[in-house]
Parts: structure tokens; C-alpha cells; sequence
């Protein structure tokens, strides 16, 4: 069974379909997921021919979007024990803001190579890790991305 | 390309995309719409006048990009995404405000794909006590990031 969403799961708690524990679980573990690629996004090295898209816009807006989804947890948390509606409003608030960055950055990659894309594309795939993210640019004998040490 | 209606709705996006990339990106998108309305489609009007505020907030955060009439275009975009068409019908006020923003050019349609659907959730936040130290800082970076990308977001392809 797929996993909840930040959404997903703050509905499910207010709906008392899952309790605080489980919640809370599953919050961190988004938590702990959006770091893991933000971190991953930033050390990505792509071709030179993506680069300077990469480095002005798709980069930096992946780190913020990743970045939302960090505090849209965090704040989602914060809600599980304050029930207060103004936590919860800014946890979907910044949780649909970092959608709506990556459905911007989607709009604007096809002027990457088809790697970088698939990258992009695993990255922000909600399913998928950071261990999928980087078999992208590290599966591939052909590859020319990489990561920084 | 993307459009935007005259109620504000986005219509869509994404004709860049490679074929072989649409499953995963409806379903993104199809993702998307639910967390909207998983967030804000449960509560019918109480969550429509919600949904205007959030526009009337999401402006502020567009007018620092996007000065002019595109705030209130932004303004009606937020209110119909947030809150579903219904918003921005049972409000007389976003309704005259969906009015302003239909008469508007092509230039600030552009200018609002970008802007409608980036600035305003952020809008919603706007003035709101933000508990999490880390949900702040994604706030502020976020919006940083909008203001500062928004010109290359919207200039001709």
C-alpha cells in the first residue's frame, strides 16, 4: 500500500483515522524523505548543455520545493499536538506551494537532456527515494551526471 | 502552455513534457488537484470566504512581483484554486474581481500562470503564526524564490 501524503495523513489524523503515533510516524518520514533530496538535488552535477537552466532555475527551485515539504512536516507535527487550525492551514499552505513550484519546474524542463529530466522527475515523483533518484544518474555506464563528494 | 479562465482556473500545463513523461506528470497533477481538495473541499462556504482570503493574501505576495491589476487576477486565481469555482461564485466581491481580471490582456494571463498558482497558497499564510521554525523558513524561501524567479518564469519561450 502506498504511503499517505503530508495531506493525506494530517486528513486522515483530523478525521481520527489514524491516531497520533502513526501520524506522527508518518510525518517525520517525510520529514526525513525531503531532506534526503534536497540534499540530493544540491550535490547533483548534470551536463554542461542542462547547467545553466539547472543552476537558475529547476536547482534552486527543487531545494525550495523540498525545502516546503520539510516545514510543511514540521508544521504538520506541530499540529498533531497543538490542533491548533492555523498550524494546519500552514502545513497544506506550504505543502501546496511546493507542488505548484515543481508543476512550474515541470513546464520548463524540456529543454533538458532526457537524463536530467528523469532525475527531475524521480525526484519530485512522491513514490520514489533518494536511492531511485540517484540510480538515475548513477545507473547508467553512459551517464554523464554525478554527484559531488 | 497554460491558460487561466476567467474564473481563474488553471486549465493547463505542461506541453513541454516529453511523452514518454505524461503518466507520471497527470498523475502529479492528479495529485496535486487532490491535495487541494483534500484540503479545502470539505467545508463548502466557510472554506470558499477561507479560499478569497487566501487570494486577498496571495496578492500581497504577488503585488511585491507582479504590481497592478495582475494582483487581482492573482487574487481571483487563488480564490478559484483554493476554494474551487464555487468561491469565487458565491462571493460577490472575488466574483467582481474574476470580472476585472477576465478584461485583462494577454500579457498579465501570462503573468498570471506563473503568478496565480505560485503565489498564493504562500498567500495564505501570510500574517498567520507559523509554529515551526523550519515551516518559516520554507515560507520565506519559497517566497524569495518566487519573487526572485518570477521574471524568468515569464518571459517568451
Amino acid at each position: 500500500m502506498l504511503r499517505k501524503s503530508i495531506v493525506e495523513t494530517l486528513d486522515a489524523f483530523r478525521k481520527q483515522e489514524i491516531g497520533f503515533a502513526e501520524a506522527e510516524q508518518a510525518l517525520k518520514e517525510h520529514k526525513q524523505q525531503a531532506e534526503l533530496k534536497r540534499s540530493s538535488v544540491s550535490r547533483a552535477q548534470v551536463p554542461a548543455a542542462d547547467k545553466s537552466l539547472w543552476e537558475d532555475l529547476i536547482r534552486p527551485g527543487l531545494e525550495v520545493a523540498f525545502q516546503g515539504l520539510v516545514g510543511a512536516a514540521a508544521e504538520g507535527i506541530a499540529y498533531l499536538s497543538s490542533r491548533d487550525q492555523e498550524a494546519y492551514r500552514v502545513a497544506i499552505a506550504l505543502a501546496a506551494q511546493a507542488v505548484e513550484i515543481t508543476e512550474v519546474l515541470e513546464a520548463r524542463m524540456g529543454l533538458l537532456s532526457e537524463m536530467t529530466q528523469r532525475f527531475v522527475l524521480t525526484a519530485i515523483n512522491p513514490h520514489s527515494d533518494v536511492v531511485q533518484m540517484e540510480q538515475v544518474l548513477t545507473g547508467s555506464a553512459e551517464s554523464t551526471l554525478s554527484f559531488l563528494d | 502552455m497554460a491558460s487561466i479562465q476567467a474564473s481563474g482556473q488553471t486549465q493547463a500545463v505542461n506541453a513541454t513534457a516529453k511523452t514518454e513523461n505524461k503518466g507520471l506528470i497527470a498523475q502529479l497533477q492528479e495529485q496535486a488537484s487532490q491535495l487541494r481538495a483534500a484540503a479545502f473541499g470539505e467545508r463548502g462556504g466557510e472554506i470558499a470566504k477561507e479560499a478569497f482570503k487566501g487570494g486577498v493574501g496571495g496578492a500581497i505576495i504577488g503585488s511585491l512581483v507582479l504590481p497592478g491589476p495582475g494582483t487581482l487576477l492573482g487574487a481571483a486565481a487563488g480564490a478559484a484554486i483554493m476554494g474551487g469555482k464555487e468561491a469565487v461564485d458565491a462571493d460577490s466581491q472575488s466574483k467582481e474581481i474574476a470580472n476585472k481580471a477576465t478584461g485583462m490582456g494577454a500579457g498579465a494571463v501570462v503573468g498570471a500562470v506563473a503568478f496565480g498558482p505560485l503565489g498564493l497558497p504562500l498567500g495564505m499564510i501570510v500574517g498567520s503564526k507559523i509554529a515551526s521554525g523550519e515551516a518559516k523558513e520554507a515560507m520565506q524561501n519559497m517566497t524569495s524564490f518566487i519573487k526572485e524567479k518570477f521574471a524568468s518564469l515569464t518571459s517568451g519561450d
